[in-house]
Formats: C-alpha cells, sequence, structure tokens
C-alpha cells in the first residue's frame, strides 16, 4: 500500500513538469539563458505555491488512504484500519517533487522577460505622471538651416524651342516658358509655450499644497458668492425638472436598449423554425449568420424564404459591399398574414403588439425623446448642445413584403417583377413611422429569380433608384457556340448587368459558374446602401 | 375576376416551357479546361517574340478600328480583327488560340489598372503600351502567386498540362467568390475579376508572355 498523499505529490509533480516540458520550459536551452531575476522569481512562486499548498497538504501527517494492487489490479483503500502504516515519501521529498513541479510551470509561465516587467514595475510606479507633474519641455529643435541655394529652373516639356529662339533673339520673351521656381516654404510658426500649474519635480509637497489652496482661495473670492450660490441652485433646479429624463437615458444605456428597430412581415414560412436544441443553445447571433454569406448560392424551390433572408443580408448586412447596417436593428416576422400591413394602418399599436414589436419600437422611440430632452437641459443650462438625434422615421419604420400571385407584375426590368411599392405613415406614441408594402407575384429560385428578389426588396426598403438601364450602352450579348475565341466571347458577361435588365445569361447553367456575380451585385448594393442608409440612422 | 387564357394557348405555353426546360437541362457545359489547356500551349509555342508581335499587332487593330482609346473595345471587334491578323500566320489556331488570350487581356486593363497609374504611365513613359505590359506583368505576377498558394502550381513541368489547365480554371471560377478589396496603388493587390480576364492573366504570364 503507498499513501495516496505519495501518488498525489509523484503524479502532480511529473503532471507540472510534462506541462512545462511541454512549453519548452527544460529545454537546455532555455534554461542556460534563464537570468538570475528570472531564477529568483521562480523560486519565490514555486516556494510560495508549495508553502500554501502545504497548510492544506500537512506533510507530516500519514495519508488516510491508500492505493493497493489487489490482483494486480489498484484499487483505492479508504479510511485505513488502526495501525496500519502504508509506504509514504518523507514529507521534504513530497515538498521536493511539488516544488520541481510548480519551479517547471513557473518558468514557463513567466521567463526573463516577465522577469525584467515586475522588476522595473517599482520605478514605473514611482515614476513622476505628466498628469500630476510639469515634466520637463522638450529639446527645443535645432535652429533653421540657412536656406539652401535654389535649384536651378527645370526646363518645362515643349519650350526647348522656344528657349532656342529667345536665346537666339528672336524672341524677346519666353511668355508661359519663363523659368519658374518654387516659393520657399515660411518658416513654422513658434508655438505658444503654456504655463504649467501642476506640481513641479522638485516641489516639496507642502509648497505644491499650499499653492492649491491660494489659488482656491483666490478663485472664490474673485466671484460674487451670492450670484455663485444661485447659479448653482438653478444648475441644480434644471437638472431635477429634468431628471426623470436623465434617469430614462441612463437607464437605456445600462439596460441596453435598441438604437433603431426596423421590422419586415414577409408571408412566408420561417426558413429557421426553432427547435428543441435551440431552447437551450440560443439563437446563433445575426452578426455571426450574415458574416460570410455566399455571393450567388444555388437555390431549389422550397428555398423562398431563405433566399429572401439571403438577399436580406446582403443588401444590408454583407461587409464585402462597404458600410452595413446593424443586423440586430432589424426583425423578420415570418408567417405574416398577407394584409398585415392593412391592419398595421388600421391599428398599429394592437398589430405590433401581437407580434412582440411594440416593445422594442416604443423603447427607441423613448430613448430619443430622451436625447432630445437631454439636448434642451443643454440648453437651459447655457452649454453646448449634443448632436440631435435622427428623426423617428429615420430608427423605427415597418415593411410588408408579401408573396401574392395576383399581384400585378411591374413594366420594368429595373424594379423586377414587382409592381411598386405603397406607402404611408402610422403614429406611434405621437411618432410619424413609415409603413411599406410591396406585393410580388411569387419568389422564383431558379435562373433569375433572385434578381427579382433583389430588386423587390431595395425598392422595399429604399424606395426607386434611377433608371440608370437608359445610361448605359447595351451590352453585347454572348455566344458560347463554337471552338474558338472563347475568352473573348464569355468576357462581355461583366457588361451584362442583370439589374439592368441583361438577365438571359443567368438562364443558362453553363455560364452561372463564370458570371461574374461580384461585379454586378457590388454595383447594385452599393447604389441601394448609398439610398438605404441616407434614410436611415442610429441613436 | 381574372381571364383565363384559352386550352390552346396554354398547350403551347406548357410545350415552350417544356422545350426550355429541356434546354436547360441539356446545356453542355463549357469546354473550359481544355480550351484553357489549348491556350497555355499557343502562347508557349509562339514563344515572347512571337506573343510580343501579336500583343502588339491587335494592340494596332483595337486602336485603329475598334475605337480603343475611347473606351474598352467591343469584344466581337476585337475577334474580328484577331481573325483578320492570324489569317496569314501559317499555325493559324495556334495564332488564334493566342489571340483570345490577347484579346481578354485587352479587355482587361482597366479593371486590372487604376486611372492614376495610367496616367502616370502615360506622363512618364515614352512607349505607354510597353509600360502599361510592364505594369500588367506585375498584376499578373500576383495573381499567379495566388495560383501558387493555392497548389495549382504543382501539376509544373509541363507533362500534365489539363491538371494545370483545371487549377487555372478552377482559381478563376472560385476567385470571383471572395473578397478582393484593393486599395488604389497598391501593386500586389488583385481586385476582383470575371472568369474569362483571370484566365487570360495567367495564361499569358504563366505561358511566357512578354
Amino acid at each position: 500500500m503507498i499513501g495516496v498523499k505519495s501518488v498525489a505529490a509523484a503524479a502532480l509533480c511529473a503532471l507540472l513538469v510534462a506541462l512545462g516540458a511541454a512549453r519548452h520550459a527544460l529545454d537546455p536551452g532555455t534554461l542556460r539563458h534563464l537570468s538570475a531575476g528570472a531564477c529568483l522569481l521562480t523560486g519565490l512562486v514555486a516556494s510560495l505555491a508549495v508553502a500554501l499548498l502545504g497548510v492544506a497538504w500537512r506533510f507530516d501527517v500519514r495519508s488516510r488512504s491508500a492505493l493497493a494492487v489487489v490482483r494486480g489490479r489498484p484499487q483505492l483503500v479508504e479510511r485505513l484500519a488502526e495501525g496500519a502504516r502504508p509506504r509514504e515519501l518523507p514529507a521534504m521529498v513530497q515538498r521536493t517533487l511539488l516544488l520541481v513541479g510548480f519551479a517547471g510551470i513557473a518558468i514557463a509561465g513567466l521567463g526573463n522577460h516577465a522577469a525584467a516587467r515586475i522588476a522595473q514595475l517599482p520605478d514605473e510606479l514611482a515614476a513622476p505622471s505628466p498628469s500630476q507633474y510639469c515634466m520637463p519641455e522638450p529639446a527645443a529643435p535645432a535652429a533653421p538651416a540657412a536656406p539652401a541655394a535654389a535649384p536651378p529652373p527645370v526646363a518645362q516639356p515643349g519650350c526647348a524651342l522656344v528657349l532656342r529662339a529667345y536665346q537666339l533673339g528672336y524672341a524677346k520673351t519666353l511668355g508661359a516658358c519663363a523659368p519658374r521656381q518654387a516659393a520657399p516654404a515660411a518658416a513654422p510658426a513658434p508655438a505658444r509655450r503654456e504655463v504649467c500649474t501642476r506640481r513641479q519635480l522638485d516641489e516639496p509637497a507642502l509648497h505644491y499644497g499650499f499653492r492649491r489652496v491660494a489659488d482656491a482661495a483666490r478663485g472664490a473670492a474673485s466671484v460674487d458668492p451670492a450670484a455663485a450660490a444661485g447659479h448653482r441652485a438653478t444648475e441644480a433646479r434644471a437638472h431635477l425638472d429634468f431628471l426623470d429624463s436623465l434617469l430614462a437615458d441612463i437607464r437605456h444605456a445600462i439596460t441596453g436598449s435598441p438604437h433603431a428597430s426596423h421590422h419586415l412581415w414577409v408571408n412566408l414560412p420561417d426558413p429557421h423554425p426553432r427547435s428543441v436544441t435551440d431552447r437551450f443553445t440560443g439563437h446563433e447571433r445575426c452578426s455571426q449568420q450574415y458574416a460570410d454569406l455566399p455571393l450567388w448560392p444555388a437555390w431549389r424551390p422550397g428555398d423562398e424564404a431563405r433566399l429572401v433572408e439571403h438577399v436580406l443580408g446582403q443588401l444590408l448586412f454583407a461587409t464585402r459591399f462597404g458600410t452595413t447596417a446593424s443586423c440586430s436593428d432589424y426583425v423578420i416576422h415570418w408567417d405574416a398574414a398577407p394584409d398585415t400591413c392593412r391592419r398595421l394602418a388600421a391599428d398599429p399599436i394592437a398589430v405590433l403588439g401581437r407580434d412582440g414589436a411594440l416593445t422594442a419600437i416604443r423603447a427607441v422611440l423613448d430613448r430619443r425623446r430622451r436625447q432630445l430632452e437631454i439636448g434642451a437641459l443643454a440648453q437651459v443650462l447655457g452649454r453646448p448642445a449634443p448632436v440631435a438625434p435622427p428623426g423617428a422615421g429615420a430608427i423605427a419604420s415597418l415593411a410588408c413584403l408579401i408573396v401574392d400571385p395576383a399581384a400585378r407584375p411591374a413594366a420594368g426590368p429595373a424594379i423586377g417583377s414587382a409592381a411598386g411599392a405603397t406607402g404611408t405613415a402610422i403614429t406611434v406614441d405621437g411618432d410619424a413611422l413609415s409603413l411599406r408594402e410591396l406585393h410580388v407575384p411569387a419568389v422564383r429560385t431558379g435562373g433569375d429569380g433572385p434578381i427579382d428578389v433583389y430588386a423587390a426588396l431595395a425598392l422595399l426598403l429604399a424606395g426607386p433608384g434611377g433608371d440608370l438601364a437608359a445610361a448605359v450602352r447595351a451590352p453585347e450579348p454572348v455566344e458560347t457556340a463554337g471552338e474558338d475565341f472563347l475568352l473573348a466571347r464569355l468576357d462581355p458577361l461583366i457588361d451584362a448587368d442583370p439589374f439592368r435588365g441583361a438577365r438571359a445569361p443567368l438562364g443558362r447553367p453553363e455560364l452561372i459558374d463564370v458570371y461574374p456575380f461580384e461585379h454586378h451585385l457590388h454595383g447594385f448594393i452599393e447604389g441601394f446602401r448609398r439610398r438605404y442608409l441616407a434614410q436611415r440612422g442610429r441613436l | 375576376m381574372t381571364r383565363r387564357p384559352p386550352h390552346a394557348a396554354r398547350w403551347c405555353a406548357a410545350a415552350l416551357a417544356g422545350l426550355a426546360a429541356a434546354g436547360a437541362a441539356t446545356a453542355q457545359p463549357l469546354p473550359r479546361t481544355e480550351h484553357i489547356a489549348r491556350a497555355l500551349a499557343a502562347v508557349r509555342g509562339l514563344g515572347p517574340a512571337g506573343c510580343a508581335e501579336l500583343d502588339r499587332a491587335l494592340y494596332d487593330a483595337a486602336r485603329t478600328r475598334c475605337r480603343a482609346d475611347a473606351g474598352p473595345p467591343a469584344a466581337s471587334c476585337l475577334i474580328e480583327a484577331a481573325r483578320t491578323v492570324c489569317a496569314g500566320a501559317t499555325d493559324h489556331a495556334r495564332c488564334e488560340a493566342a489571340a483570345d488570350v490577347i484579346v481578354a487581356n485587352l479587355r482587361g486593363q482597366t479593371a486590372l489598372i487604376d486611372d492614376a497609374t495610367r496616367f502616370r504611365l502615360v506622363r512618364a513613359s515614352a512607349d505607354y503600351h510597353a509600360a502599361l505590359a510592364a505594369e500588367l506583368h506585375r498584376r499578373y505576377a500576383a495573381l499567379a502567386a495566388e495560383l501558387v498558394l493555392m497548389g495549382g502550381a504543382r501539376a509544373e513541368p509541363p507533362g500534365n498540362a489539363a491538371t494545370f489547365a483545371r487549377a487555372i480554371d478552377e482559381l478563376c471560377a472560385r476567385r470571383d467568390r471572395a473578397l478582393h478589396a484593393c486599395q488604389a496603388g497598391d501593386a500586389a493587390c488583385v481586385p476582383s475579376l470575371p472568369w474569362s480576364r483571370c484566365v487570360a492573366a495567367l495564361v499569358w504570364f504563366i505561358g511566357g508572355g512578354p
């Protein structure tokens, strides 16, 4: 039987030494270059660790349990009988084993650099801080050197003939070919020195204290005490008047109220129905969800909702297209009723409350109102007002994308196959919010269907863009038949912008792999964000 | 009330849709790898001197016939010009395969070299075409480095040109899907490129174009 303490000491030592060795702490090269400071620090740390552990370990007391080998297998024997004496390593050996283990791990964790930094710490703490002391002025820059001789004028291109004519006397002046010389650079104005009123490096503490008291007394004597007290009272009264807003603003900051709240209702099924696992692990963060969206994934029938979600992510949150919106400000309400927007217009509070959007919208509007009131407080106090928050319509909005087979397709390709969006305004707690609605006949996942979704969502969120198709020349047709000039015949795909009507290549599967989606999506999404982000803001 | 189409019209529409679906389903994939291998062999076969001569001829043709000075020349015009230039070549097919690469590179110049760099080249060099070719060579080299990093250059030395062509095709088809945001004047950064221009640049560089 071997005492558990002995076994534990040996195992702990082996484990710590192995860890240290894995971090190359016990390499001969490391040990050879260990500085005296690092050795001392390692010894201190290891000794302290063993001493602390020793309080609970009680090296001088024998183990009450032991490890025995019964029928060839190790077995733990607890509560040894009186008089049973398991074999035990001497206390000093146990201490030494633990010391070696802790030393190994301390070398790995500390090293020469850490030891040097720790040794410098007292000096760094004792060094005078520029925020408390007047530090010596940096050395004045050397006097500017005497101005160098002006470089010879540089011959100007195209003036050789004029110059020659002037030299030969055929021309009286050089005109525009006259040599030009740059004006010498003006000497920099001497910087104004500010008087330092902090403590001087060699100033006794008592003198500095007296100076502070004298300054305070001089300041107090320079103002009328009654006026100062009156001013203070006015300030306190103004703060009390705005106390509710001040506290609410702090509450919004602490509780993390949303900075904006935009809601989109879609009458498609939720592409991510909550599973049992989700209830335990929670949803994936939207920033992760939209972090690395594929450029043009292949969609199949049934992926309509995922396609809409993907397009919204590309339009608003994909970082590859420049400045993004914040995805935490957006909520998509799936499985919406086709008449959601009509009901929102009729009774916004009820519909928003039913769909769980009211709390967020009210929080955003309240946060904005508080910020306006804090601006008013600053005005009352005669202080510079903070930046005014964006309008209510910029920080909260409502929109509906309704797939309605009876919807009327639009004529132009610029807005896809959706009829124009309708817009109105609703009022929530006295603030007007925009409500936009768009009906599309279908969400097609194949061919150029995703282009329709891009166009429809862009129209719904940002309104119509300029008709760029008119400004661009018609792209060349892409002809892939034939054996020769494949590269040259595919190159016009770069001009075939599907958002400007050139959609034929998207219906040809052989071209999808080589279609320059990045180029076309970039142009479209950049234009969309330029329009959309100008209409939106955050608190 | 909605209008319903008559039966005949519906049958016609269904038949057309079926034909279109069948056409889409039976669309042959483009012979991309084979074409790249052919182009690579053509550029190698012409050698630096032959490539330089063909490049100069097509550059001049682009300026005189396709109004390349006013903007990117049309692909159809460049193809016609290339066919004319190659009409008198001894190896007609090889000339056209190499000309295809040059035509795609000619159209891709503006995407690879920004306006500021081109203005600098116009101001600073006596031979704009040669200076432009040197500047493009740097961009092509950066693109070739991407191919090496991807592991595509392991198919060298020649002998397994198909594998090499497949690597070029794979890089160029996949590369456009990733983000390539370049700052102005960054010669080491090659922007997002369509497949045709990426392939042409790589074939020209690897094939030993001047």
